[in-house]
């Protein structure tokens, strides 16, 4: 992530808050003060986590931007709703899980689906792999998301969150409306699912 | 071998190895084929999807981003939430649909009754009220109700009423406002101006 200090000050005229290392609660109340550049800096701590759960929905970059942005765009609209008893970043989680699982179906197209894209797209993760080594790795990487594209929709995200996300399971509850027990079985079912469309 | 592990407790072998869990639990494991071979895809699902990776993208992208979103929420304002956001112009569509149909129905109601209620064996004001609102000197050119009315009418797509679940029909509105009194063309034209005014920020 582009690493950009966050030590400067509104410039929304007669707005003199300065935003450098205030919390995310702190941010949310200069926001809803007036002080836009405050929204500024929630979307840079935030961008990055958000981007990532919109792209394992979407599976492409282009609708993860879209997605991304529209989750940012809701969360502005409903400052107002925080209330601060969840952290900002597990509330962003929910927003973005609602927008992804309303607007991404299975059938998002998955980028990319060429393998030898796929293997360029993936991390190398030694300079001596070899490129029949990154090309299968690339193809298996789009295996996996196709298939975890085909899961049911709250396996799926608890998947998501869970393993990309590495949340608890009672956070996840919180995001998804669900019990604990309830995610549990879900992110059980999703890894058995997985399973059996990867065989 | 009975008592399987649940969904809950593969979960707790998966993310913990079990420590949560009562030793019996382990001790089943230990025992049970089918049990460990679940266990094992599940985990190999799970590496799997922890061995895939999402693309970074450029560095260049993040500033565009948050840009595109600063763009998208300039001309806004955190809303309230609750009720505020039905006074919106989207949601004003349907409620004005209801509204009208409504109205509609009751005028129809009254119209229907007017036919079978000789006028003249109406009490003074009931009579009044049932000439005025078949009256034809409604004058819609001046009528300031009847312009707010009838321009919120016009913009109404179709569509929407449709989408909301509405179907009418074709003139059944038209001949129900036409229908209306003086009075509740004035009502419903405050009504209207309301919603407008508070849906206009």
């Amino acid at each position: 992530m582009l690493t950009r200090a966050l030590t400067w000050t509104s410039k929304e005229p007669g707005c003199k808050v300065t935003v450098a290392n205030q919390t995310d609660a702190e941010l949310v109340q200069a926001c809803l003060a007036g002080d836009r550049a405050a929204f500024d800096v929630i979307v840079e701590r935030h961008q990055r986590h958000v981007y990532q759960l919109c792209y394992r929905f979407a599976g492409n970059h282009e609708d993860a931007n879209d997605l991304a942005q529209d989750v940012f765009v809701r969360a502005y609209r409903g400052l107002k709703t925080f209330k601060g008893q969840a952290s900002l970043g597990t509330w962003l989680y929910r927003i973005g899980v609602n927008v992804c699982l309303s607007k991404v179906s299975g059938k998002t197209r998955h980028e990319p689906l060429d393998p030898l894209l796929a293997a360029s797209d993936e991390r190398i993760a030694s300079h001596q792999e070899s490129a029949a080594d990154a090309l299968l790795r690339g193809e298996r990487a789009a295996e996996v998301r196709a298939a975890i594209a085909k899961l049911p929709r709250k396996q799926r995200a608890t998947l998501v969150l869970r393993v990309y996300h590495d949340l608890p399971h009672d956070q996840i509850a919180g995001i998804l409306g669900s019990s604990v027990g309830a995610v549990k079985a879900n992110f059980f079912h999703a890894l058995n699912n997985l399973k059996k469309l990867l065989s | 071998m009975r008592n399987h592990l649940s969904p809950s407790e593969f979960v707790e072998f998966v993310d913990a190895t079990g420590r949560a869990l009562p030793a019996s639990r382990s001790a089943h494991l230990e025992g049970c084929a089918r049990c460990r071979a679940r266990l094992a895809a599940v985990r190999e699902a799970l590496a799997a999807a922890e061995a895939v990776d999402v693309p970074e993208p450029s560095p260049l992208y993040w500033p565009h981003m948050a840009a595109r979103v600063r763009d998208r929420v300039a001309g806004e304002t955190p809303r309230a939430g609750s009720w505020h956001r039905w006074l919106a112009l989207p949601m004003l569509i349907p409620v004005v649909s209801a509204l009208a149909i409504v109205v509609a129905v009751f005028i129809a109601g009254q119209g229907s009754g007017r036919q079978t209620v000789d006028p003249q064996a109406m009490p003074p004001a009931r009579a009044a009220i049932g000439s005025a609102s078949t009256d034809p000197t409604i004058d819609a050119d001046s009528s300031e109700a009847w312009q707010v009315l009838t321009s919120a009418a016009a913009e109404m797509p179709i569509e929407d009423a449709h989408d909301a679940g509405m179907a009418v029909a074709a003139g059944a509105v038209d001949r129900a406002v036409q229908r209306m009194t003086p009075e509740e063309v004035n009502e419903l034209g405050q009504l209207l101006r309301s919603e407008i005014h508070h849906s206009g920020d």
